[in-house]
């Protein structure tokens, strides 16, 4: 058989071009009309934000890069430069698509008595309050600059809204100034007074009454602009003796990033423009001219206002996890069968009382965690502290480089050693992206292990939003893997020979291909080759590769890819059998799932990683089996349920754009189904009456 | 909380190479499990074969690996540990630094080994390995042959005695720093290491004669490089390997040089270096004595510990057959330096009646016990050169042969009681004396004196005493000897050497001949 080549440009996408994509699919639920209004105003601020991490990080690296001279072609042949041009080219459609929505969304919200007005469309009633809010709340706190010779252009925050003033001073003389919008005052203010529930902007607000900010300057024009900032992190790792003290500085040197977006209102003023453009060094293809309310992150906040619930989903209440009815005796609930957790539809809540529980529990010897991301005031590092001051071994692994969470993350590290955790700050050169906690507790027949391993992070807010499994066992052979993942990541041990856990770097991607070529050897056994994936994104190249010799071979793949995809489907002789599809909703998708069919015996894994190269070779990762017939039942009905989506499943078409799935079956939606789902299997499974009428005691 | 029924030991190796630690549950030798192991790479044995010296940034590394494994004894709860260091410390000249270190930044107390003792705990594993897949040693004689990085042992098994026993310091990584870098990719480094290996080992052969054997046993760090080569599973128990089959091997890999034998055998760059003298020195070792089979287990010297640990604190039959496999070794050691056989027995059996008697009260056990039957076996084996002041070179034998499962402190208390038996302690006019260590005295002087009277009771190399019993009362020792012989050269004998047992323990010695 002729060896396929398989490296060509044209069989890949560019990684940030298909990252625009997915942000455009989030953008785009904003236009399904079954969903209530506000609920769809959210996905305007999430692709937005979306957007601005986007360019803080992938298109501020993409400048370093060509700053640096970098010259290396992406796998879908693109320099850095030609990526950089896309993307400019992509991202001003999309943020133009952006202001379409909103702009119809506002119109709609009008409609139902949310109106957005400028201050000059108030009623006199309405003017005269804003009049005095703006004297009592605003002023206070605006702090006009001027820029001319003698006062240089000021450093802007990330992120911030600005005014750029153009004044005249008495003597005729023209120069510019600047006014922050301050980020401590609400960026919407409803306007009390009014007889329907109306709305005004900050910056809006500021405009109309900053005439006299300026002394002896006349203001002529006035445009709200923001800038994005290159905000990557640059750490000396293998230098630093430090790594906290390391991470302290560079984000302090994060807040003077390069500018590498100006996103200014629509005007004509071309000395406004070039006044910014200049002094923020921006060229013309970083600068987003936005004809409507620039930053929509601050409906987030809107949305949270009393009183627009009648707009919204019902709000949404993870479940009793069906396989934990009565969760009062954890461990021995473990013992008994291992345990699969579904979030968000299934509650995080027995992850949080494991730790918790093993905080308080006389015989749990020794307690070890990964933490990636943790909510702001997360009960488990409060439960982590608490057994470290009972005296147990409390071993944290704490990833100090994850991306915007570095200052939280050093402040509860902080908090854990002081508690006399110890707490180990990750490899070097490599992020500790796998969740695990292993618990050691000394039992009367000896040690005993348990274990909760994860797709998701260790965060009980976004085990809310995100969709993430989880698996509770007992089992020995997990245990010790466990232990040795630990030992290895304390630098107390060599790598093992390991029982079930596949760990990245060291092997995670060896066995990927292991498995993928299994499929192909089934299928020329005369067996069928099969292969269901779900993951966040998919990039790694030599993965694609392997998935393209797999379909080339007969191997049918189905990939339920959140975001980034850089496989191409519909290549002739390459990836026909391969079809990609993307499910967005309400909820994250983000649980990595892998099934192998295997000749009929049927291999299921769980991970914490992406097929991306970050995620195989630079950071910590692990991939574990699942092993119970019934789980892998379980899991495999999912997936299934996600390859019947035809609501918020969009699929790849061969020339790269994805379509939503629309047919003319039944409506399925995996997401509401699978939150059913979960409230029938909780109300079904009550706790017996006996149970429910012991009294309780306190614990000791 | 119920009561718990198993004890937690953490055994904890300090190599050459790698720094390991597994902890246990255990009941006792047959119900156990291991729940962590851990083995963190060092490169002590490169620092110490060549200068002698280790360096203070492995000192801190050191350190450091010990503390995480003193927190992982803590997860656990640890009720027992043991420590010990082998070859690399041991030659290390600053390895007192190490060890103060070590127990001021972990509270933990390393016992460091002597080769004998490091031989003899890897050899109780394989041994108990062996015994557990059914292949013994009761007819068909059994060369165990262990390689570390320093040092490599020849322990030759017959009929479940150790019939032979050296010790050599050839280990991979020495060889390997015995020869600099530019002499290691000479050409001629081949042929030059393979007559420094023959010369090294050459006295074995010697040794050995025509001795007859069915097994080789390979053990040590090397023969998991052994096994990749040979594509075997590294992690099961035993290897059986046929003699033809490895002889195949070696005639195969003789032909290729360095680079192709990375490729062929995927071994991994960082210990490509290893390669040649591994397989030079295994090639060597089978040239010593023809053999069957070749047999490979994975017991390494950490899984020694433990047992030696469990098996002396929960099973008093394996303590006990250790300990007869011991006095075989000092018998060995005996028949070759051509002793009295019976003369020995004999002075054994009386210094047994003896100690039994008095050994409570004076502090000494099961471990004193051992250590006097050595003494009695060995106590005349200096005649062997000289009939003259023989106790002198009972000493000197002693010292200069080594014997496994002999710690070298037991050793010297053994070669000293075997010349202060003969001699006064104390005595400041010879100033050929060996130095007894102030710690030692005590036993020294304890177990001479009992061997001084035992000797005097056959002091006509006879056996005339067939049984004898000791009463102690009012600090007297009531030695009543049965025999139908004339004692009077024993009477006298041992009136001249109660003395010093008086001395020493206050009590007494009268001996009494009672006819039957």
């Amino acid at each position: 058989m002729k060896k396929l080549d398989l490296t060509k440009p044209e069989y890949f996408y560019n990684r940030e071009l298909s990252w625009l994509k997915f942000n455009l699919r989030v953008l785009k639920e904003a236009m399904v009309k079954d969903r209530p209004l506000l609920e769809r105003l959210k996905f305007i601020s999430i692709s937005a934000s979306n957007l601005d991490e986007f360019f803080m990080v992938r298109v501020a690296g993409l400048w370093s890069n060509y700053d640096n001279g970098i010259e290396k072609r992406d796998a879908s042949g693109l320099s850095v430069k030609e990526q950089l041009d896309a993307i400019s080219e992509s991202a001003h459609a999309q943020v133009r698509t952006q202001t379409k929505y909103l702009m119809a969304l506002m119109a709609e919200m009008n409609a139902v008595n949310l109106h957005f007005r400028r201050v000059s469309d108030l009623s006199e009633l309405g003017r005269d309050w804003l009049e005095e809010y703006y004297r009592e709340v605003v002023y206070p706190v605006l702090t006009p600059m001027a820029v001319d010779a003698s006062r240089p252009f000021p450093f802007l925050a990330n992120k911030t809204l600005n005014l750029a003033v153009e004044l005249v001073k008495a003597d005729g003389e023209h120069s510019m100034g600047l006014i922050q919008v301050p980020s401590v005052l609400d960026r919407i203010t409803e306007v009390v007074p009014e007889a329907r529930r109306t709305f005004v902007f900050l910056e809006d607000i500021i405009a109309s009454h900053c005439n006299d900010l300026f002394k002896g300057c006349h203001i002529l024009d006035l445009v709200p602009f923001r800038v994005t900032r290159d905000s990557d992190l640059d750490i000396e790792e293998e230098d630093s003796v430090d790594l906290l003290k390391e991470v302290e500085e560079s984000l302090r040197k994060r807040k003077r990033g390069a500018a590498v977006r100006l996103e200014l209102f629509k005007t004509n003023n071309t000395r406004i423009k070039k006044f910014l453009e200049e002094n923020l060094d921006v060229t013309d293809m970083e600068v987003y001219e936005i004809n409507g309310p620039l930053d929509p992150t601050c409906f987030f906040k809107f949305i949270g206002m009393k009183g627009m619930w009648p707009w919204l989903d019902e709000p949404f209440v993870p479940q009793r996890p069906a396989e934990l009815p009565d969760d009062s005796d954890l461990f021995a609930a473990i013992r008994a069968n291992d345990i699969l957790l579904h979030h968000p539809y299934e509650s995080f809540d027995p992850v949080v009382k494991l730790v918790s529980d093993a905080a308080d529990d006389p015989q749990v010897l020794a307690i070890k965690q990964t933490l990636y991301r943790v909510s702001g005031n997360s009960p488990i590092v409060a439960a982590l502290a608490r057994a470290a001051e009972n005296g147990k071994q409390v071993t944290v692994l704490v990833e100090l480089k994850a991306r915007f969470d570095e200052e939280n993350n050093i402040l509860w590290a902080r908090r854990l050693e002081k508690a006399g955790c110890h707490v180990i700050y990750g490899l070097v050169g490599l992020k500790t992206h796998a969740k695990i906690i292993l618990i050691v507790r000394r039992e009367d027949n000896g040690i005993k292990r348990y274990l909760h391993l994860g797709t998701g992070n260790y965060n009980d807010s976004t085990a809310k939003l995100y969709t993430d499994l989880g698996l509770m066992t007992a089992n020995d052979e997990f245990g010790s893997d466990a232990s040795a993942f630990f030992n290895l990541l304390s630098g107390y041990s060599e790598p093992p020979v390991w029982n079930k856990l596949v760990m990245a770097p060291l092997g995670l991607r060896e066995k990927i291909y292991a498995l993928i070529d299994n499929e192909i050897a089934m299928v020329r056994a005369g067996k069928e080759g099969h292969i269901i994936a779900k993951m966040n994104s998919l990039i790694d190249q030599p993965v694609i590769q392997k998935l393209y010799e797999a379909s080339a071979a007969g191997v049918h793949i189905d990939l339920i890819v959140r975001g980034i995809c850089g496989l191409r489907i519909g290549i002739e002789g390459i990836s026909e059998n391969i079809t990609v599809r993307s499910i967005v909703g309400r909820q994250l998708e983000h649980s990595r799932i892998f099934w192998f069919a295997n000749g009929g015996e049927e291999q299921l894994y769980l991970s914490s990683a992406d097929w991306m190269p970050r995620n195989l070779n630079d950071r910590v990762e692990l991939f574990f089996p699942i092993e119970t017939e019934e789980h892998i039942r379980r899991i495999k009905a999912l997936l299934d349920l996600y390859l019947r989506d035809n609501v918020g499943a969009h699929m790849m078409q061969s020339n790269g754009t994805y379509r939503r799935v629309r047919n003319k079956l039944e409506p399925v939606s995996a997401q509401s189904t699978l939150y059913e789902m979960a409230q029938l299997a909780a109300a079904g499974d009550k706790l017996p009456m006996e149970k429910r009428l012991q009294p309780v005691f306190s614990r000791r | 909380m119920k009561h718990k029924n198993y004890t937690t030991f953490a055994a904890i190796h300090l190599g050459s190479e790698m720094i390991s630690m597994q902890i246990t549950e255990y009941r006792n030798t047959d119900r156990y499990k291991i729940i962590e192991r851990c083995n963190r790479r060092i490169r002590l044995g490169e620092a110490t074969f060549k200068n002698k010296i280790i360096p203070f940034k492995l000192v801190s590394e050191i350190c450091e690996i010990l503390q995480g494994f003193k927190l992982l004894m803590e997860e656990y709860g640890v009720e027992e540990y043991k420590m010990q260091a082998t070859t690399a410390v041991r030659e290390a000249s600053n390895k007192i630094f190490l060890l103060d270190q070590i127990y001021n930044k972990t509270g933990l107390i390393v016992d460091v080994v002597d080769m004998p003792m490091e031989i003899y705990t890897k050899y109780v594993a394989i041994r108990n390995t062996l015994k557990n897949a059914k292949i013994s040693s009761e007819r068909e004689g059994m060369l165990m042959m262990d390689i570390s990085s320093g040092g490599l042992g020849v322990t030759l098994v017959r009929d479940d005695r150790i019939a032979y026993q050296a010790n050599f310091h050839v280990g991979i990584i020495r060889i390997k720093e015995s020869f600099e870098r530019n002499r290691r990719e000479s050409m001629h480094f081949n042929k030059a290491l393979t007559e420094f290996l023959s010369s090294t080992i050459g006295p074995v052969r010697t040794e050995l004669g025509d001795e007859q054997v069915k097994y080789l046993v390979l053990s040590g760090t090397e023969t998991e490089l052994l096994l990749r080569m040979l594509g075997l599973d590294e992690e099961q128990l035993v290897h059986r390997i046929k003699a033809e089959k490895f002889h195949a091997f070696f005639d195969n890999m003789r032909q290729m040089n360095l680079p192709q034998l990375i490729q062929a055998y995927k071994i991994p760059e960082s210990t490509a270096e290893l390669v040649l003298p591994t397989v030079l020195l295994y090639e060597q070792l089978l040239h010593l004595i023809p053999a069957e089979e070749i047999i490979i287990t994975a017991d390494r010297f950490i899984d020694g510990m433990q047992l030696l640990h469990i098996g002396k604190k929960t099973n008093e039959a394996l303590r006990k057959s250790w300990e007869q496999e011991l006095i075989s070794l000092f018998h060995t050691i005996g028949q070759r330096y051509l002793y009295d056989k019976k003369h020995a027995q004999q002075v054994e059996r009386l210094s047994l009646i003896i100690f039994d008697k008095i050994a409570k009260s004076y502090g000494m056990g099961e471990h004193e016990r051992l250590l006097l039957r050595a003494t009695c076996i060995l106590h005349d084996i200096g005649k062997y050169i000289c009939m003259r002041s023989h106790s002198i070179y009972t000493y000197q034998l002693i010292m200069s042969t080594d014997i496994i499962g002999m710690s070298d402190n037991d050793k010297l208390i053994v070669a000293l009681a075997s010349y202060y038996h003969a001699n006064r302690l104390f005595d400041t006019t010879k100033t050929t004396a060996p130095q007894v260590p102030e710690k030692m005295v005590a036993v020294v002087a304890k177990l001479a004196a009992i061997v001084r009277l035992a000797d005097a009771l056959d002091r006509s190399y006879l056996q005339k005493i067939h049984s004898c019993s000791v009463t102690l009362r009012e600090d007297k020792l009531r030695v009543q000897a049965v025999s139908k012989e004339d004692l009077a050269l024993e009477i006298w004998t041992f009136a001249d050497k109660a003395a010093f047992f008086e001395e020493v323990y206050g009590i007494e010695p009268i001996l009494e001949r009672v006819n039957k």
